[in-house]
């Protein structure tokens, strides 16, 4: 009987903020229409399209698949549900997670002995014309 | 009757998502002349003439952005390249040529063409290997997602060639429902709420009780409670679990990491194969909804027709379509330790052709759970009537015992 070493996929394949596909909005819309009674599926009332993460889409989709499962538990007496004419709130679309911004790397200023004798003009000059006054540092 | 098929009692259908036969099948042709895959010789013209070659260069991920079109229009482009008159054939060369429409990147547009090498994607390829590929597996329509995975759960897509199926007043069943008035059980697992269940939301509205998730499909492998018929959804997203943890999107759907699906068929395959009860008696089907956009080089054949149309302002062509002809084929597996290793079940390119698609799946499990007078199986639609039936490839007598088992670490 072989065994097949089945590889781990890196971690850094994980990306929730990756903007959902075609696919996943059209998941959300479904089950939207789901809990929508037939004469309030207005295109407005949808919130498929702001949703702008994959991350956000699947924490939607968690909520709205509890609420058509409540939905079909109170049709069936678990519940008091909403009648037919009774206007049904969608749930509100989970914010989406923070980014995690890269840590930007510290400004470190360079010795003004290394900078280039064209900086050090430009410097000079620009001091000059503004009436500022050079520190000379570098300067021999 | 052989005594494998005797054994049987479940059937098991995990559907991924979005890749070609070409893609992650086509470089086999090395290791099994008889698999219909690449030679390294296809090519599709680029949008300055030039030829773009398949090429085994595909990435696990990053490579496939933005998502290939595989709407109808965009596809009927990659088939026909762009040839829109009565008597076209379909030549399978205009994916460079659709691909580059949407980012205007000539190199970038000659990705679509890259596959995998067979050792890059170990558990479809030891798959392939050990048991039964499928050489003409296409998906029903020539389109996205949803409507070809309606057929994978009633048969047809009723008229539909795009991701607005409903399913208000189906004149149709599905197999679920079939199976379940003929005293039958069958569930649909999805991978987690976070994930749910594509599609099928009518059934989660109205028939709740056809659901669960893959935990549970796990813990019915190991209980030996698994239903009749299982159906397997993978996780369609990035997200994090209940303790906080990264979840990987595991469908395979551009631009997922194909890895992370690799693993997820391993576990499915090991679940069952865990419960000696179970593996005996189980037949796994693993197949792709549609190829999402990326090259294959076989024509998709006409079927018969499906009693439906698709108006002009459906399909984008500004044509009708009248379901006569197939999506692009797509990787379909049989799993069972009663397949002959090897096993390589012959499509349009061979001798003795079988064409199979997703109606084949209702079709193979209405055939086999429900009596030949059940008055459930006039609830099939005409495309499953005539759909081709798998369970015929489950052909020994002596149960195999030198399947493979995957490590997942």
């Amino acid at each position: 009987m072989a065994k097949i070493v089945v590889p781990k996929t890196p971690a850094r394949a994980f990306n929730p903020n990756r903007p959902p596909s075609d696919l996943l909005r059209k998941q959300i819309e479904h089950l939207e229409w789901a809990l929508l009674p037939a004469a309030q599926r207005h295109p407005k009332r949808l919130r498929a399209n702001t949703v702008r993460t994959e991350g956000q889409a699947a924490e939607y989709i968690a909520l709205l698949t509890e609420r058509v499962q409540q939905a079909y538990a109170g049709r069936h007496g678990a519940r008091a549900d909403a009648g037919p004419d009774e206007y049904v709130q969608l749930p509100k679309v989970p914010k989406a997670p923070a980014k995690r911004k890269a840590a930007k790397p510290k400004a470190v200023r360079r010795p003004a002995a290394k900078r280039k004798a064209t900086t050090r003009r430009k410097a000079a000059k620009g001091a000059k014309a503004t009436g500022r006054r050079t520190t000379g540092r570098g300067r021999k | 009757m052989p005594i494998g098929r005797d054994k049987l009692k479940h059937i098991v259908v995990l559907m991924m998502e979005n890749r070609s036969f070409d893609h992650l099948l086509g470089g086999m042709k090395a290791l099994d002349p008889r698999i219909d895959g690449l030679t390294g010789t296809e090519f599709n013209l680029d949008s300055n003439g030039g030829k773009a070659f398949a090429e085994p260069k595909a990435a696990f991920q990053g490579q496939l952005d933005p998502d290939p079109d595989h709407h109808f229009a965009g596809v009927d482009r990659q088939i026909f390249d762009g040839d829109m008159s009565p008597a076209r054939t379909a030549t399978m060369g205009g994916f460079v040529k659709s691909y580059f429409s949407q980012r205007r990147d000539l190199k970038h547009s000659k990705k679509i063409m890259f596959h995998f090498d067979p050792v890059r994607v170990p558990v479809i390829t030891a798959l392939a290997t050990e048991f039964a590929v499928f050489n003409g597996w296409f998906s029903s329509i020539p389109g996205p997602t949803l409507c070809n995975r309606a057929f994978a759960h009633y048969g047809t897509s009723f008229g539909h060639v795009d991701m607005n199926v409903f399913y208000p007043n189906t004149v149709f069943r599905s197999v679920y429902q079939r199976l379940d008035a003929a005293g039958k059980t069958a569930k649909i697992y999805f991978f987690d709420s976070k994930s749910s269940t594509m599609e099928i939301v009518n059934l989660l509205q109205h028939q709740p009780q056809f659901f669960g998730s893959v935990e549970q499909f796990q813990q019915d492998c190991a209980n030996g409670t698994l239903p009749d018929y299982s159906f397997i959804e993978p996780n369609f997203s990035d997200h994090e679990g209940p303790g906080g943890e990264a979840l990987l999107a595991s469908d395979q759907h551009p631009d997922h990491d194909i890895r992370e699906g690799e693993r997820f068929i391993a576990s499915i395959y090991n679940s069952i194969q865990s419960n000696p009860q179970i593996w005996e008696s189980t037949a796994l089907l693993l197949v792709y909804d549609e190829h999402g956009g990326i090259y294959d080089h076989v024509a998709p054949p006409a079927c018969p027709p499906d009693g439906f149309v698709a108006q002009p302002t459906s399909t984008g062509t500004g044509k009708p379509f009248l379901f006569d002809r197939l999506g692009v084929r797509v990787p379909a597996v049989l799993v069972s330790p009663w397949i002959e290793r090897r096993t390589v079940v012959p499509g349009v390119s061979d001798p003795n052709p079988r064409i199979f698609e997703h109606a084949s799946i209702p079709a193979t499990v209405t055939d086999f759970f429900l009596p030949p007078n059940d008055p459930q199986r006039d609830q099939r639609s005409p495309r499953e009537k005539q759909a081709q039936t798998f369970l015929d490839l489950i052909t020994r007598d002596v149960m195999r015992t030198d399947t493979p088992v995957f490590d997942l670490g």
